[in-house]
């Protein structure tokens, strides 16, 4: 038995884990007290790591599709197919589809093949690339650089249920709670989440009206600082702000009192507001505020580890998102599409029918998942556990990767696979003696030209006609997340809930535990119905992340949800 | 005798404990959640009691009160008829439909052996579990913990 270290990638926080391993499988989780971020404690994806690195599931050997069916290949038949494949296209006519857990050493050798090949390389979590871009690039001044300074706030305004999705900073937050006996928690979500239950004052904005909240917040706190110079480019006006939010202007005064009152005021922003409206204002009006109110910063929260250093190797301009995948695929300009990590499948709307089309379909994964289901070869990818490299936290630290396990002969590493294609496309290059491009890329602080109310907070109109409002935050997954694996997702998940207010449950004649189908412009869904009053009339809370229908992501245009009783 | 108490002002339900406890019994859901009136959700932590009344229940003996005060079900006794879970006051041992053998809060004795704590502490992510002795949480005022839950469910925290 040897104790091994390793870090947790399955959010931006990076808490270190520590294990007893055997020489084929991790045999028990030690919960590491020395830990600088957790203290020795984990969410449930911090001890779901264990089985996901030891699960029979786990894909053992790269899989060919002949006819319908995959077969098995060692690796090196997987090479000959791939060179075989390869030779017939030009490398322009080639993706790379990258998720949040690539190291800093993949990005940096996909930038390099994008350089010297012209590939095309492609994010997959649109959300995450955008607060990066927004948020998380600000200067060291206006960003947490170490989680400890969460305890030398006294305010702390929260978008989302942050508590959920990075339950390893809740503890501090609390702690502030009940030391320093104020207000002091503000949660601004349409949902009543867990945050929100466990906070001084919650903001219950119209969903997709976040951007609103925070212009009034910003628009009143300059009115009470005398600052309102800094605002001549735009203008608010707060009967269209309770118009748009729901919220009282005597509650947003009343907001406004806090934060100004208060010594010092921290923002945590997560990848959730991204999912909806007007994420270059709402970024843009945190900046703002962080202007106008001294002694304030953010604390930007990403979905997977490495989204900071991701974005530090590769060209963010040079990027593309799914949606311009979609449209590449469509046109004919991309001939093969190499998938990392992630199930697009799942996760991204109507990305399958473009998928389909292309000539050469290659996915590197963890397990089999549904988009290694429709790819012609299925490569078997070491998870970050089973590989050495370097990563960068929400702190901007960079942190080391050491492979606690070493992987299966048929198992490799995403920079190997990298290395291979790139060697088939005509750039080899010695991994050994890649140099990191580590310079920081520092913004400018407020860009006014972003900071906009042109869009109106989504509204229903037709009978029957409701909000969807996805919180896959429950299960502690994502949209493609690979916890799906999980057996204890796969037992406690009891299938998609549904949450609707009384009166419009009353309205509609439907009743606790019915069957519902949900349905809009680009798919359907269904499941159970529960009464809860906490949610907002005109609104449906789903536990499970519909991605394809989600009708608040506002990228895809959907459109609200029609709901109907199943016979 | 230590014992495991639940600070509801901390406990965020993130289910981290119900987790942890699922890994360190072969994969059985021993430690469970409850909804309190629908808008409280709290985990059920067995409470060790001093006259267990799960093991005056059990009709072959499969349930032991050990030298260290932890109530245990010893799987190879057991026989699944489920008298264990009905007698419970608490509601803390949830009855298994797919296995014959119910499974109950042990404290992690392994752990005990090792001189570490329950892993559903060590993981608690909002410091809301604690182990302790009964005295040590008489004296910050926490440990009436069915109290807490009767007469404090989450809307009344604030």
């Amino acid at each position: 038995m040897a104790i091994k270290k390793s870090t947790c990638l399955f959010c931006s926080l990076g808490c270190e884990l520590k294990y007893e391993t055997g020489p084929f499988k991790i045999e028990r989780l030690l919960y590491d007290s020395g830990s600088r971020i957790s203290g020795g404690n984990l969410c449930p994806r911090g001890n779901f790591t264990t089985e996901f690195t030891n699960s029979m599931n786990r894909l053992k050997s790269p899989m060919l599709k002949k006819g319908r069916k995959h077969i098995k290949l060692n690796w090196n038949d997987a090479f000959l197919e791939l060179q075989n494949r390869f030779s017939k296209l030009r490398p322009a006519s080639v993706g790379f589809l990258l998720d949040g857990l690539t190291s800093c050493e993949e990005a940096y050798f996909t930038s390099l093949m994008q350089e010297k090949l012209g590939v095309n390389i492609y994010w997959n979590l649109p959300g995450d690339l955008e607060l990066a871009k927004e948020v998380g690039l600000l200067s060291d001044q206006q960003t947490i650089r170490d989680i400890s300074e969460i305890e030398n706030f006294q305010t702390f305004v929260i978008i989302g249920n942050i508590f959920i999705s990075h339950p390893i900073i809740a503890k501090r937050i609390l702690n502030r709670k009940y030391e320093v006996k104020g207000n002091n928690i503000i949660v601004i979500d349409p949902k009543v989440s867990n945050t929100a239950l466990l906070s001084n004052q919650h903001i219950q904005n119209n969903p997709g009206s976040e951007s609103y909240v925070l212009a009034a917040l910003a628009q009143l706190i300059a009115n009470r600082t005398e600052m309102v110079s800094k605002l001549k480019d735009i203008e608010i006006n707060m009967k269209k702000v309770v118009e748009n939010t729901g919220i009282s202007e005597a509650k947003l005064n009343q907001i406004t009192d806090i934060i100004i009152n208060s010594k010092n005021v921290l923002f945590i922003t997560n990848n959730n507001i991204n999912k909806y409206r007007d994420i270059e204002s709402i970024c843009g009006f945190i900046k703002l505020i962080l202007t106008l109110k001294e002694n304030s910063k953010v604390l930007p929260l990403f979905t997977f580890g490495n989204t900071k250093g991701i974005v530090q190797q590769l060209d963010i301009n040079r990027m593309k998102s799914v949606r311009e995948l979609k449209a590449d695929m469509n046109s004919g300009r991309l001939d093969a599409l190499v998938i990392l990590g992630s199930d697009p499948a799942v996760s991204c709307p109507d990305f399958s029918e473009s998928f389909q089309k292309l000539d050469l379909k290659i996915t590197s994964s963890y397990f089999r998942n549904k988009t290694a289901e429709m790819s012609d070869i299925i490569l078997a990818e070491a998870s970050w556990m089973q590989k050495s490299g370097t990563y960068i936290n929400f702190e901007g630290k960079l942190n080391r990767l050491e492979p606690v396990l070493e992987p299966r002969s048929e198992i490799k590493n995403r920079i190997n696979i990298l290395n291979s294609i790139s060697r088939i496309l005509g750039f080899e290059s010695e991994i050994d003696k890649l140099t990191f491009k580590l310079e920081r890329k520092v913004r400018e602080v407020i860009n006014f030209d972003q900071l906009n109310l042109k869009n109106p907070a989504p509204q229903t109109s037709k009978k029957n006609e409701m909000l969807l409002f996805c919180d896959e935050s429950d299960m502690h997954f994502g949209d493609d997340s690979i916890t799906r694996e999980i057996s204890w997702v796969k037992i406690n998940f009891e299938g998609p809930i549904f949450k609707i207010n009384p009166a419009d449950a009353e309205s509609m004649g439907i009743k606790e535990d019915k069957e519902i189908e949900i349905s809009n412009s680009a798919g359907k869904a269904s499941g159970k119905i529960k009464i809860d009053p906490s949610v907002l009339q005109s609104n449906i809370i789903s536990n499970y992340c519909f991605s394809s229908i989600k009708s608040l992501w506002v990228q895809d245009k959907k459109g609200p949800v029609t709901v109907n009783l199943k016979i | 005798m230590k014992l495991v108490s639940v600070n509801l002002d901390y406990c965020m339900e993130c289910r981290s404990c119900t987790v942890a406890c699922y890994y360190s019994h072969y994969k059985r859901t021993v430690l469970d959640y409850t909804n309190v009136k629908i808008m409280a959700t709290v985990p059920v932590h067995c409470r060790h009691c001093e006259e267990p009344l799960c093991m005056a229940a059990c009709p072959s003996n499969a349930v032991k009160k050990l030298e260290n005060g932890a109530v245990k079900i010893f799987d190879s006794l057991c026989i699944g008829c489920k008298s264990c879970a009905i007698a419970c006051p608490f509601g803390t041992i949830t009855p298994k439909i797919e296995s014959y053998v119910n499974a109950k809060c042990d404290l992690c004795l392994q752990n005990l052996k090792r001189g570490e704590i329950p892993n559903c502490v060590l993981t608690c992510p909002s410091g809301a579990l604690r182990f302790g002795t009964r005295d040590e949480f008489e004296k910050d005022r926490k440990f009436n913990v069915g109290a807490q839950i009767i007469a404090r469910q989450k809307f009344f925290r604030r």
